[in-house]
Parts: C-alpha cells; sequence; structure tokens
C-alpha cells in the first residue's frame, strides 16, 4: 500500500491543479480578509471566523471534488488507466490509494488555510483592527479541524463516485458545485445535522459561538456524528464498487 | 510458453473473440496480422487480464499474471508532467523493481539524452520508443506490442523494425506485434497469426517477404470472407 501512496503523490509533480486547487482553498481567508478590512462589522476573533467559515462551507467541498476527480481524471486523461490496472494491484488499493492520497493533501489545504488565518488574526490584532486571544483561537482550530475532516472525509468519497461514473472531469466538478450549494442549504435547518457539510459547520460554530449550535444539542449531536458516519461509510463502499466492478473490457 | 486455450469473449450478441487457441514460445517474434476490429487489441487485452474472457491463458502451465507481460497498448499512455526517467522510475517501482537499470533501456531505444525531457515535450516517435523501453523493463518474458509503428515516419518505422529485431529480441523474450504495416510484418516477423472477426484463421511460419505476403493476406482475408458468406 505504501508503493501506491508514494506513487500517487510521485504522480503529482509539477501538475499545476494542485497549485490551481490550494489558490482556490484558500479564496475565504482573500473574501475574509478583505471584509474584515473594509467592513467595519467585523472586530471579533469570531466575527472574521464566521465570515470565512461560511465561505469556506461553500467552496472548500468544490476543492475536494476537484482534487479526487483530478486524481482519477489523471488516468484517464493521460489513458495509463490500463498500465496502472494491470501493474497487479487489486482495484480495491487502487482506489484506497487515490482516496487516501485526497484525504492528506484536503486536510493539508485546510491546514494552510487555517495557518493562514491564525497569521491574519495576528496581523490584524497587532495593528489593533479584531480583538481575540489565542484560547479563542485555539477552539476554532478544533471547530475548524473536525469540519474540515467530516468535509474532506465524505466529499473525498462522493467525488470519487461521480469521477469513476462520468470519466469527465467537468461534470464532475460542476457537480461539486452543486454539492457544496446544497450543503449550505442544511446548515440554518434544526433537522440540518443529517446532512454532513451542514452539521460540519455547525459544529466548527459551535466552537466560535455556542449560541449558534442546534436547540436540541444532544440529539443532534449524535444524530450528526452517526449519520456523518453511515454517510461515510455507504458513499465509500458505492465508491469501491463502481471502480472495482468488473467491465466487459477494460478501457 | 504462453498457451491461450478456448479463449471465447462476447458482448451482448456481439462475437469479439471466437475460440482462440494458440501455444507462442520465447525466442521468437509472433506477428498478429487482421484488420479493424478483428481482435487484435481485444486479444491482447484479454492476456493481460482486462477483459471478461472465458477459457485459459496460461504461462508455463500456470495461470498467467500481468505482470508477466510488458505491453504497449493501442497508444504510448504516460504522464505528461513527469520526465522521461521519471517515468520509468515510477513504472519500476509499480513493479517493485529495487533497482532498475532506466539508463541502459533508454540507451537501447536511443533515449538517453532526452532522459530530463517532459514526456510532453517528447515527439511521437520518442514516445513510442519510450513505450518499448518500459515493456521490456523488468523481468518480462512476453512483450505485446500494439500497432508500435501507428503515425510513425518511414525513418520512425524504420528504428522500431531495428529496434525489435536487432536489440530486443531475445530467447527470453516472446513478442508479439500486431499491425496492419505488411512491409513492417514481414521483415520482423517468425510466426504470422491472421485474425479475422475474432478468429484466428491461419498461423504461417514467416518465410515471405513483402509482396508475397501482400498476396497471402488478401487470400487468406478473402476466403475467410467467403467461408462466411
Amino acid at each position: 500500500m505504501g508503493t501506491l501512496i508514494k506513487s500517487e503523490f510521485y504522480k503529482l509533480k509539477r501538475e499545476w491543479f494542485m497549485a490551481f486547487l490550494l489558490l482556490l482553498s484558500l479564496l475565504p481567508i482573500l473574501t475574509g480578509g478583505a471584509g474584515a478590512i473594509f467592513n467595519g462589522n467585523t472586530q471579533t476573533l469570531p466575527d472574521l471566523f464566521f465570515f470565512m467559515n461560511n465561505q469556506f462551507s461553500m467552496f472548500f467541498p468544490m476543492v475536494i471534488f476537484i482534487l479526487i476527480g483530478s486524481l482519477f481524471y489523471q488516468e484517464y486523461k493521460n489513458k495509463t488507466y490500463i498500465n496502472w490496472v494491470t501493474y497487479g494491484f487489486s482495484k480495491k488499493k487502487l482506489f484506497l490509494s487515490k482516496i487516501i492520497v485526497s484525504f492528506f493533501v484536503g486536510l493539508y489545504f485546510a491546514t494552510v488555510l487555517f495557518l493562514l488565518f491564525a497569521a491574519f488574526v495576528v496581523g490584524l490584532n497587532a495593528v489593533g483592527r479584531i480583538s481575540g486571544s489565542i484560547s479563542t483561537l485555539f477552539d476554532l482550530a478544533i471547530g475548524f479541524g473536525i469540519e474540515s475532516c467530516i468535509v474532506v472525509f465524505v466529499t473525498t468519497c462522493t467525488g470519487a463516485i461521480i469521477i469513476n461514473l462520468s470519466r469527465n472531469i467537468i461534470v464532475t466538478s460542476v457537480v461539486g458545485v452543486i454539492y457544496g450549494f446544497i450543503s449550505c442549504l442544511f446548515i440554518g435547518s434544526e433537522k440540518g445535522f443529517v446532512v454532513p457539510g451542514g452539521f460540519a459547520y455547525r459544529v466548527a460554530m459551535y466552537f466560535s459561538d455556542q449560541s449558534t449550535y442546534y436547540d436540541a444539542p444532544g440529539s443532534a449531536t449524535i444524530g450528526g456524528c452517526l449519520s456523518t458516519l453511515i454517510c461515510f461509510v455507504i458513499l465509500f463502499v458505492v465508491g469501491l464498487l463502481v471502480f472495482s466492478h468488473k467491465r466487459k473490457i477494460e478501457n | 510458453m504462453l498457451q491461450i486455450k478456448n479463449v471465447n469473449l462476447n458482448i451482448g450478441n456481439t462475437v469479439l473473440l471466437s475460440n482462440i487457441n494458440l501455444t507462442l514460445e520465447q525466442g521468437k517474434i509472433y506477428g498478429i496480422l487482421g484488420p479493424n476490429g478483428a481482435g487484435k487489441t481485444t486479444l491482447f487485452k484479454s492476456m493481460l487480464g482486462l477483459t471478461d474472457f472465458s477459457g485459459e491463458i496460461l504461462s508455463d502451465e500456470k495461470p498467467v499474471s500481468s505482470k508477466d507481460f510488458g505491453s504497449l497498448i493501442e497508444y504510448p499512455a504516460f504522464y505528461p508532467r513527469l520526465t522521461v526517467e521519471e517515468n520509468l522510475k515510477l513504472h519500476a517501482r509499480y513493479l517493485g523493481i529495487k533497482h532498475p537499470d532506466i539508463d541502459n533501456a533508454l540507451k537501447q531505444v536511443n533515449l538517453l539524452d532526452a532522459r530530463k525531457k517532459l514526456f510532453s515535450q517528447l515527439s511521437l516517435g520518442m514516445r513510442q520508443r519510450l513505450g518499448i523501453a518500459r515493456a521490456f523493463l523488468g523481468d518480462v518474458h512476453y512483450l505485446l506490442l500494439d500497432e508500435p509503428t501507428n503515425g510513425l515516419d518511414p525513418m520512425g518505422i524504420k528504428e522500431i523494425r531495428i529496434l525489435l529485431k536487432e536489440r530486443l529480441k531475445s530467447p527470453q523474450h516472446c513478442i508479439l506485434v500486431s499491425s496492419h504495416n505488411l512491409t513492417e510484418i514481414a521483415a520482423i516477423t517468425d510466426v504470422l497469426v491472421f485474425i479475422r472477426g475474432g478468429r484466428i484463421i491461419k498461423v504461417l511460419e514467416n518465410n515471405y517477404n513483402e509482396q508475397e505476403l501482400e498476396a497471402l493476406y488478401e487470400e487468406i482475408m478473402t476466403s475467410g470472407q467467403k467461408e462466411e458468406a
């Protein structure tokens, strides 16, 4: 498995789409930063996080869709798929190697985003534009970390299904945009915890402002965790079946 | 020795391979000849385990593994943002070759000077040669070269011919080359395998020059058509 994962990272060498996706995933901090500078209402650290996290919850699923889509699309576009599946490894392992690389890269993008956010906060704090403590920033990091994990794990599996069904990166990207918007629709709903993206957003916001969490926090947390786990398992299994389905002729 | 026994492949009512039986020996170059859609690529894909065929394909009496083959199927497919050398290193890593002799492989196909070039910067002829170098890398017994001269100019075709016949043919390798190009097949192969409509029509030792082969090809293919009619 180590060989497969290393090889997947090796294939990303000099790929422009990685730089593009990193920039795309940093968009929330750029727009959030501009908001903080030009908008007088952004005066506290939770305000800035709220602004950034709203953008993140919409943009990041799209980034993950394009990421996992591009990882598989590399093989289809370059016609290396036939070589790749005849090296003697099972299709399960090949699928898993792409998924694991997507998890790592997705979490790396989210980490870079939060570190940039932290640096931005320190800068704004130094010039007296916003107020906030290190402990608040630490709390936000925990919430943001949980949100990122949920979004990366569930969205990667969903994207893998779409790219392997369509073998088309445009279709995958468009579905990614739609997926991001649909997830956002459930953010405000009290029953929205059944949608992992909506639940992840509310969990992250809980660490910023507890009053933004669900009215029935116990059942929403249990329901959200169960729903996320079930969605992840189902989407992963469906993705695996779609990819490893034996075709009459591979091409 | 590679044995193909009673291999059949159908998709719906379409017969892609019908009762294929072949025995292929190491040290020889086999030319697979047939028109478009005859089943040449499908046969190669079946050997690699890429089709859902029925029947048996054995290597020295054991079920064959895709790792026994080096192949260049349809198109020399590589990662365009990796260099020539990096692409071969990646291939060697997948095959578990600890110390691949990449320089020697590239020297064999006259690509040593281009080893730092990105794959996307190579000409079609260079890509085909790189595809052949990759097919030969490692401990493979059988080489499947599907239309290796496709799209090449006469000089490129000559280079591939010299490469196969004078440098890469060896007692350890069994080489299968599919082509439409009768000149190329007449010049490099030891055995001719004629295929049409997914069936092997005839297997002959290659004792023919280009003109004789052209006449023989026409005769075999048209007699096949008459029998079917």
